[in-house]
């Protein structure tokens, strides 16, 4: 099924390559297609070379991946896919992230060996990497030492005294059967038992105005020249979602000794979490039998406990499911109607203290009224607004205390519209009328924050209820991360 | 305090990064020495003493490889290294010999006795690796060697190694396909293993074996017995397993279980077999049965549609597209499942269940309908994503949600920077005014004046299917024909202004469209416009004149046959030549008998024979011309916008076995749970969830020594004949002890063959260790007498050769 593994950086420059047999071609033969396939950017990771054989790749920040697969079978087309993502969680976990071609160049003796065992007779074989651990010893020597006092260092600031060096289970002799849970390593140990738990939440939206009052609209564009006027003429215009969903994930890190059982409660809250999906370790009958109990032998290190979706839909509340940051949104103003208003309402949450990222991202495009030449910024109260071309222009407002009011009014300028003080001479009302509107297509949000999720889900209680190996005295350190991101928050129109 | 802490590990965080890149420098320098230095240099480190040395050349070998060079040349300077004791040295010789043993199968020999003996490790993760490495040698003479060796690891007390050799079995396959017997012998053992990890990868070699094994029933035999025991423990299999196993089960399920059963719930109380598309069950109410065993296979996948790993989903989504109807397929919530991945933020992934989506909603949309919002398409998606959420979009419209997913539509249509995406909506569009034609119509019409190219040309396509579809009703036609009148009016408006120049497509598809609608229009429009049009016939583009003519034709044909219903016979000659639509008609035809184009003169002539030679051909002309003309396929969009092609391959399954060609089910009677181990403790007394609720059979110990120790939660009892003989643990060892002295006789010779290459030194020190190996690796040997015979004898051929 799979024939070969190629890691190239960016620019399509080989960094690694692993053939599962001579036959499988060099990466050198591919290169044109590749790079060909590459420029199109819109397309499917999918290239097709012949009827017998195609490559999938994925694209990450600065790697490209691609995985030779032959067609005879017609076998799972995801299987690649989630190959490739098997591989970038393995590759981070041996090589830390975020991953750099450095690290890649520097190991790939390790990286020829893990893919060795991941890949047999171009079969997945052994894709999880608290399993390759057991069968590939991790690190260097030299990295293993500062890890390790990495580890102290850390284990120092967490005011704990016991100076015991982690044991890595790879240097120890594997005399003992091992451990039959799949999914976590046998034989770990740790000096500082922590584990912690993170929520994150993406909140992909699409947002509408909802329709003004035709009064409120003729009242504005007469107010033209007070161009603060308008914005306080509302306090706020609803938006109405028109799609939208949360994604949520609950990410676990585990630096446990022995074979815990672990219970972590989330309080629900009353959401209806659609049909999550869990990791291997869950017990989903637990679930189903109690909604919002994750009862688990965890993974060792990092993995993702569950993913869960929240439906703006069907929700009755759905503006309220959105989060920290509300807009205001207005375009179509002025004489020529083409001025717009964005202003960003930030509530004052306690465990909030700031917005990280704050980027707010108008795209112009008008067909019928000429091309867009220009996004003037006519207010700004807070970052810095740049015009980037083709109608696109990003009002960056980087890290910003909550409950701030920032607010951006800006002008479309358009290459058929009359020049500007023409315009102002003849302010007649009946053309004013009659002008179409030039409204940016869509505005687009992007932030972060850290502190709480806009579904409001919580962890109630991470229990350590069975701890074999590690001793009943031992409390490991807890800790609970929230975190709320921006996917596709779009504003049309 | 913290703090400072926080700064040191921050502090030698960067040292690592740099101690990193400082370890590159030094294995790169080698590699970046020119190159006709370069293979000295790497085989004075390989054939150095010290195992550093060693370890650092083996490092620069797989390094240049996976960098593309070639490593060929190292060969025999690497293959010597197979004898180290040090496992990281002897693990990066593996991966090598595994790549280059066939380029130089000779030499590559030399290393096969070294690995073998590899094979009796105390760690089990090196005699899984020496196992693995021993078949991936791909040396066809070696086979019966391996097959020697399967037939102890394929009893070894680790599962680990039991895995390892259940993939070897593909191998062996693979070099040798007389092997097949053996092959499948010690597979379906494998396959009835009890553990997990074994039957995992036994799954993934049965998987890519069937492929090759011909297309009789006979390479299903491992399954028969093994269909329940799978059905239970699927969920304790790696997620590639998984998908394999699903897979597996659908196939066989088509083949030998009975096709469900639905019972209607109308007024016909009928009862149906499953039909192959959704779209066929003509009721949507009703019960079904499935057989005993085909339910138990779907009701293991209830638990599944959790799982983390999407291609599990497709998997169970594709079993339940193809053995149970659409009932089944939202009572295990696929539908929901498909719907998470397809919002989920991995694009790539969420692309493939879109399109899975749209095939499955278009023989049965009520299953997304609930969540159509979810596929409103954002404008950071990419063309592909687009264009598959438009086709769902439009596959979902019904009477409650058109209102919401027209004014979608039409926001992409009128609002999207890319052409393509409005083209897609347009079509989109067309196909929702099935449901609510009125308000599109007047939305397109709007529309026209806008748009240009290809896009226009959707849009006329839209209009001409709304207007078709109405002047099919025949319920309240005086209605329907004054919309038809206005809006043909309201085209042949926008033929005549000149202010924005048609293109010649939109063009003659107007014309066409006024043409068409002659009849229903009462010939009010056509004449009109023809006047207009012939003045500019010849600046006209080819399409244009063609469509002319044949505007010209039908208003021609229509006036025809009204005179002839409302004169007299002997008049009519006479109106017909004063007609002045017959004038027009008559002059576009003089016109298109020059024309350059082939098709226009030709159709010149055929017109001119159907119309111009008597009131008999009348009739015949205006059946020919005014016959009804189905409604354009508006369903074409799935067609244009291609279903993944992998995908759709995926999707096929083998067709429903006749029932008369069935098995009985007792052929799925379970057969006995091969165990092999030595003391381990159960999973399931660690993790609940991991190793409950199976209903696989007890697994029963072919060790006496295991039976006892085994389980601690279920009892063990022995069911179904005994295929398998208890063996005490006397008979086992000595059994064993003959057999692997016998294995150091042959080992000896060959190595003694081996020696007299200029190796000999590293060979040396391998056999004093043979006595200790037999306590370490006890393992149980079942084969026959016979088979010991054959082997023995391929050996000795193998030997005489080399």
């Amino acid at each position: 099924m799979f024939e070969a593994v190629y890691i190239a950086d960016i620019n399509n420059n080989l960094v690694f390559e692993y053939l599962i047999n001579l036959s499988s071609p060099k990466f050198k033969s591919l290169t044109p297609i590749l790079s060909q396939a590459a420029q199109n950017h819109d397309q499917l990771p999918l290239i097709e070379i012949n009827p017998e054989y195609f490559i999938v790749f994925e694209k990450t920040k600065n790697l490209l991946i691609y995985v030779l697969c032959s067609n005879e079978s017609h076998s799972n087309p995801l299987m690649p896919l989630i190959f490739i993502q098997r591989l970038l969680e393995v590759m981070s976990d041996y090589f830390g992230t975020p991953l750099a071609l450095t690290k890649i160049d520097a190991n790939n003796d390790t990286l020829t060996l893990l893919i060795n065992e991941m890949l047999d007779d171009g079969t997945p074989n052994t894709t999880d990497f608290n399993k390759l651990r057991e069968l590939i010893p991790s690190k260097s020597f030299l990295s293993q030492l500062l890890s390790t006092s990495n580890e102290l260092a850390s284990s120092a600031a967490a005011h704990v005294t016991k100076s015991h060096m982690p044991n890595h289970s790879g240097s120890g002799a594997k005399l003992e059967p091992l451990n039959t849970i799949p999914w976590r390593r046998s034989n770990v140990k740790y000096t500082n038992n922590e584990m912690y738990v993170d929520i994150i939440e993406t909140v992909n939206v699409i947002l509408k105005p909802a329709k003004l009052a035709k009064k409120t609209q003729l009242y504005s564009s007469n107010n033209h020249f007070d161009s603060a006027f308008y914005s306080s003429l509302k306090a706020s215009s609803q938006m109405v979602p028109i799609s939208g969903h949360i994604l949520g994930q609950i990410n676990f890190i585990s630096h446990l000794t022995g074979v815990p059982l672990l219970q972590l409660l989330l309080s629900i809250n009353g959401l209806d979490l659609q049909l999550p999906s869990f990791h291997k370790c869950i017990e989903v009958e637990r679930w189903l039998s109690s909604p919002g109990t994750l009862s688990f032998i965890p993974a060792d290190g990092k993995s993702v406990l569950m993913n869960y979706e929240i439906d703006l839909d069907s929700a009755h509340r759905a503006n309220d499911l959105l989060g920290l940051i509300s807009v205001d949104y207005r375009s179509g103003l002025g004489v020529s109607k083409n001025e717009f208003e964005v202003k960003l309402i930030i509530d004052n949450v306690k465990a909030v203290s700031k917005i990280e990222d704050m980027k707010v991202e108008i795209f112009c495009e008008e067909e019928g009224l000429g091309e867009v030449t220009n996004v003037k910024s006519n207010r700004i109260t807070h970052g810095d607004f740049t015009y980037k071309g083709k109608g696109h222009c990003e009002w960056n407002l980087r890290t910003v205390n909550t409950g701030i009011l920032p607010l951006l009014q800006g002008t479309i300028i358009t290459s058929n519209m009359e020049p500007e003080d023409s315009r102002e001479s003849t302010p007649n009302l009946i053309a004013v009328t009659t002008v179409k509107p030039i409204r940016p297509e869509y505005v687009k949000l992007t932030f972060n924050y850290k502190g709480s999720v806009p579904s409001g889900l919580k962890v109630d209680s991470l229990k350590v209820v069975s701890a074999k190996g590690m001793g009943d005295t031992v409390k490991p350190y807890k800790g609970v991360k929230y975190i709320t991101r921006s996917g596709d928050f779009v504003i049309r129109s | 305090m913290a703090d400072s802490f926080s700064k040191i590990s921050s502090m030698l965080e960067s040292a690592r990064d740099f101690t990193i890149e400082a370890a590159v420098s030094a294995s790169t320098r080698l590699v970046d020495t020119p190159s006709s230095m370069r293979p000295k240099e790497i085989s004075k480190l390989l054939n150095s003493r010290s195992d550093r040395d060693i370890l650092s050349g083996m490092r620069c070998v797989i390094s240049l490889i996976s960098r593309g060079e070639d490593g060929q040349m190292y060969f025999a300077d690497v293959v010597k290294n197979v004898t180290t004791s040090n496992q990281k040295i002897k693990n990066l010789v593996l991966t090598y010999l595994i790549r280059y043993a066939e380029t130089e199968p000779d030499t590559a020999l030399l290393s096969i006795n070294s690995i073998q003996k590899s094979l009796n490790d105390k760690d089990p993760i090196n005699r899984a690796k020496a196992i693995r490495s021993l078949a991936g040698i791909r040396i066809q003479t070696i086979v019966p060697i391996l097959l020697l060796c399967i037939k102890r690891t394929i009893s070894d007390p680790s599962p680990i190694v039991r895995a390892a050799t259940a993939i070897s079995l593909g191998k062996v396959y693979d070099m040798d396909n007389s092997t097949k017997k053996q092959v499948m012998d010690y597979l379906s053992k494998l396959l009835a293993d009890s553990e997990p990890q074994v039957v995992t990868s036994a799954i993934k070699t049965y998987y890519k074996m069937k492929e090759n094994l011909g297309d009789g029933n006979k390479k299903w035999d491992p399954i028969h017995g093994n269909f329940r025991r799978f059905c239970g423990i699927v969920r304790e299999l790696d997620e590639w397993a998984q998908s394999f196993l699903i897979e597996l089960l659908t196939e066989y399920s088509r083949k030998f279980l009975p096709r469900p059963k639905l019972y209607l719930k109308d007024s016909s109380n009928q009862v149906i077999d499953l039909p192959e598309n959704w779209k066929l069950i003509p009721f949507p109410i009703y019960d079904i049965t499935f057989d005993k065993d085909l339910e138990l296979f779907l009701d293991s996948l209830k638990l599944l549609v959790y799982s983390a790993s999407e291609n599990v989903i497709l998997s169970i989504a594709k079993a339940l597209y193809s053995l149970a109807p659409p009932l089944s397929f939202r009572s295990l919530q696929v539908n929901s499942a498909l719907v998470r991945i397809a919002t989920s933020s991995k694009k790539h992934i969420s692309y493939f269940a879109l399109q899975l989506i749209s095939s499955i909603a278009e023989q049965d949309s009520g299953l997304f309908d609930q969540s159509f919002k979810k596929f409103y398409v954002y404008p950071t998606d990419s063309l592909t994503v687009a264009k598959s959420k438009l086709e769902i979009l439009s596959l979902l419209v019904n009477d409650n949600n058109h209102k919401y997913i027209v004014e979608e539509l039409k926001y992409y249509a009128a609002h999207s920077k890319n052409v393509q995406i409005s083209k897609e909506a347009f079509k989109a569009i067309g196909k929702c005014s099935q449901i609510a034609p009125e308000k599109i119509l007047s939305w397109c019409l709007k529309q026209v004046k806008n748009r240009t190219g290809p896009i226009l040309n959707e849009l006329l396509t839209v209009i001409r299917y709304s207007i078709q579809e109405k002047s099919n009703l025949t319920t309240n036609i005086a209605n329907q024909k004054e919309e038809i009148i206005q809006t043909t009016y309201k085209l042949s408006l926008i033929l005549q202004d000149r202010t924005f120049g048609l293109e010649g497509e939109a063009k003659a598809s107007i014309i066409w469209f006024i043409g068409e609608f002659t009849d229903a229009a009462n010939n009010t429009i056509g004449p009109d416009v023809l006047r207009l049009l012939i003045r500019g016939f010849a600046t006209e583009p080819e399409v244009v004149r063609y469509q002319i003519l044949v505007l010209a034709a039908k208003s021609f044909s229509y006036e025809l046959n009204r005179i002839k219903k409302e004169y007299p016979d002997d008049e009519i000659d006479q109106l017909v030549n004063e007609n002045i639509v017959c004038l027009m008609f008559q002059h576009i035809l003089q016109l298109s008998k020059y024309d350059a184009s082939y098709d226009t003169r030709d159709r010149a002539r055929m017109l001119n024979v159907l119309l111009n030679t008597g009131s008999e051909q009348a009739q015949l002309a205006s059946l020919f011309l005014q016959v009804p003309k189905p409604a354009p396929f508006v369903n074409s969009l799935s067609e244009t916008s291609s279903h993944n092609k992998n995908l759709t391959k995926y999707l096929e399954v083998s067709d429903w076995s006749n029932p008369e060609d069935l098995p009985p089910a007792s052929v799925r009677k379970e057969t006995k749970v091969q165990v092999n181990k030595l003391g381990t403790s159960g999973v399931s007394s660690v993790s609940s969830g991991f190793g409950n609720g199976t209903k696989s059979p007890v697994p029963s110990s072919s060790h006496a020594i295991s039976s006892a120790s085994f389980n601690s939660n279920e009892k063990p009892k022995f069911t179904g004949k005994q295929t398998y003989q208890l063996q005490s643990l006397d008979d086992f060892f000595g059994s064993d002890e003959e057999e692997e002295e016998e294995e150091e006789e042959d080992e000896e010779e060959q190595e003694a063959d081996g020696a007299e290459s200029e190796t000999e030194s590293s060979f040396e020190s391998s056999s004093g260790e043979s006595s200790s190996d037999e306590s370490v690796n006890p393992d149980a040997e079942n084969g026959s007498a016979q088979e010991e015979d054959s082997d023995a004898d391929s050996r000795k051929s193998f030997l005489a050769r080399n």
